[in-house]
């Protein structure tokens, strides 16, 4: 059964009511930071972590807002918004070959291949110049990456963090991670390798 | 008034309105999809008013004068825990806390941290009232007036009142580019016209 709603008036309040609770959270996307970089030898490729960086748990309103490698003049503006708690999230955009290789998690994000450039750039992430960093030649063993560390202050988060070589841990927005291997060659599977029994081995 | 108006349906049988019935689905509906309306036509950013100056809406993300909600388990900096601790302000990172809320511009913390809304109708002092239009510092009550807001710290308003300055550099050049008055504010590179704020001495008139 339905309520009787013997003063029909009583929906007015209520209206208003839900109105006012409905006012907008302010989303905002100021805290996304670089924190790992990878590439192969042709940039086929490459991913580009950011890691939500200080705790906020509203960073989502990345749509229009874009990443820049500045000398090679590589953009990749966002195309929508986030959803979530993003209090330390990592946001992982990759080429699709990337998301091809063995080992790596779904990127979030697809950027074209040779985005980062792998003699050293400089990386702005829209008008945030807390976010800007510069990095160096990249590694392209196929496994080491360049990740941030705490530079001479010994504090992570802030102006003077650097890039320091790592093995490669990409991480996605879902918390989904991995690693790449791209010195172990990729065979193709053939029945004799099969049943010679040498197609499980590395 | 309500009243029941038998109508039929298309094969002619008798149906009840029930008009109660329609006005709570009615008031049902308005209360969720109120909320989807609200959420879809409101910009996150309107421009707004920050202490007396009229901010366009890049600008506002900038100095962001709302805050944000910070999970505390997610500070990663001493500096900031203890800052968020104290309602401090940590100078690596550039945020400052005030009860529990996060602000990524000195302006907008020192603002929420300081400033006290004041009914402009209710001050008596002249000063403190000339200094609704023009921000300035009233010896006789104590307290600097900008905007709608009063502050008891003398040091917190002087630095308010140079944030405000350069606030107002930034919207000045807002008008040629907008994207040129968030890197001023922010000290960063406006990446459409190639200029690089981060340079102490280059200011928003050098560059107009």
């Amino acid at each position: 059964m339905y309520p009787r709603l013997s003063q029909p008036w009583i929906g007015v309040p209520i209206l208003l009511l839900s109105i006012v609770a409905a006012r907008p959270v302010l989303a905002a996307s100021h805290q996304w930071r670089f924190n790992e970089l990878f590439t192969n030898g042709d940039g086929t490729i490459q991913f580009v972590e950011m890691q939500e960086c200080c705790g906020f748990t509203m960073e989502t309103n990345l749509s229009s807002k874009w990443i820049l490698a500045v000398h090679a003049n590589h953009k990749y503006t966002f195309r929508s918004n986030l959803t979530g708690n993003t209090a330390n999230k990592y946001l992982l955009l990759a080429t699709q070959g990337f998301a091809d290789t063995p080992g790596a998690p779904a990127p979030d994000i697809i950027i074209p291949n040779g985005f980062l450039p792998t003699d050293g750039d400089t990386l702005e992430y829209w008008q945030y110049p807390d976010a800007t960093r510069g990095f160096g030649v990249l590694p392209m063993d196929g496994k080491t990456a360049l990740e941030v560390g705490p530079g001479p202050d010994g504090v992570s988060d802030t102006d003077d963090d650097v890039y320091a070589p790592a093995v490669n841990s990409p991480t996605n927005y879902s918390g989904e991670t991995g690693s790449i291997d791209l010195t172990v060659p990729v065979r193709p599977i053939t029945w004799g390798a099969i049943k010679a029994g040498a197609w499980a081995q590395p | 008034m309500w009243h029941n108006h038998p109508v039929e349906s298309a094969e002619g049988v008798p149906l009840q309105a029930h008009p109660r019935r329609w006005a709570f689905a009615l008031t049902l509906c308005f209360i969720f999809l109120c909320p989807v309306w609200v959420l879809a036509h409101v910009s996150p950013w309107p421009e707004g008013t920050i202490a007396g100056v009229r901010v366009p809406p890049a600008l506002l993300d900038v100095i962001d004068p709302g805050g944000h909600d910070v999970d505390p388990g997610g500070i990663r900096c001493s500096d900031c825990l203890t800052a968020f601790v104290n309602d401090g302000y940590c100078r690596p990172s550039h945020i400052g806390y005030v009860d529990g809320r996060a602000y990524v511009s000195r302006l907008a913390y020192l603002l929420v941290k300081d400033g006290v809304p004041v009914n402009p109708k209710a001050i008596s002092c002249a000063q403190c009232r000339a200094h609704l239009n023009a921000p300035g510092w009233c010896d006789q009550c104590g307290r600097g007036l900008v905007g709608n807001l009063a502050v008891s710290s003398h040091s917190d308003f002087n630095e308010i009142l140079m944030e405000r300055e350069r606030l107002m550099e930034a919207v000045r050049l807002a008008s040629r580019c907008d994207l040129c008055a968030v890197a001023f504010y922010a000290r960063g590179r406006c990446s459409r016209c190639h200029i690089d704020y981060r340079a102490p001495a280059l200011s928003a008139a050098s560059t107009r």
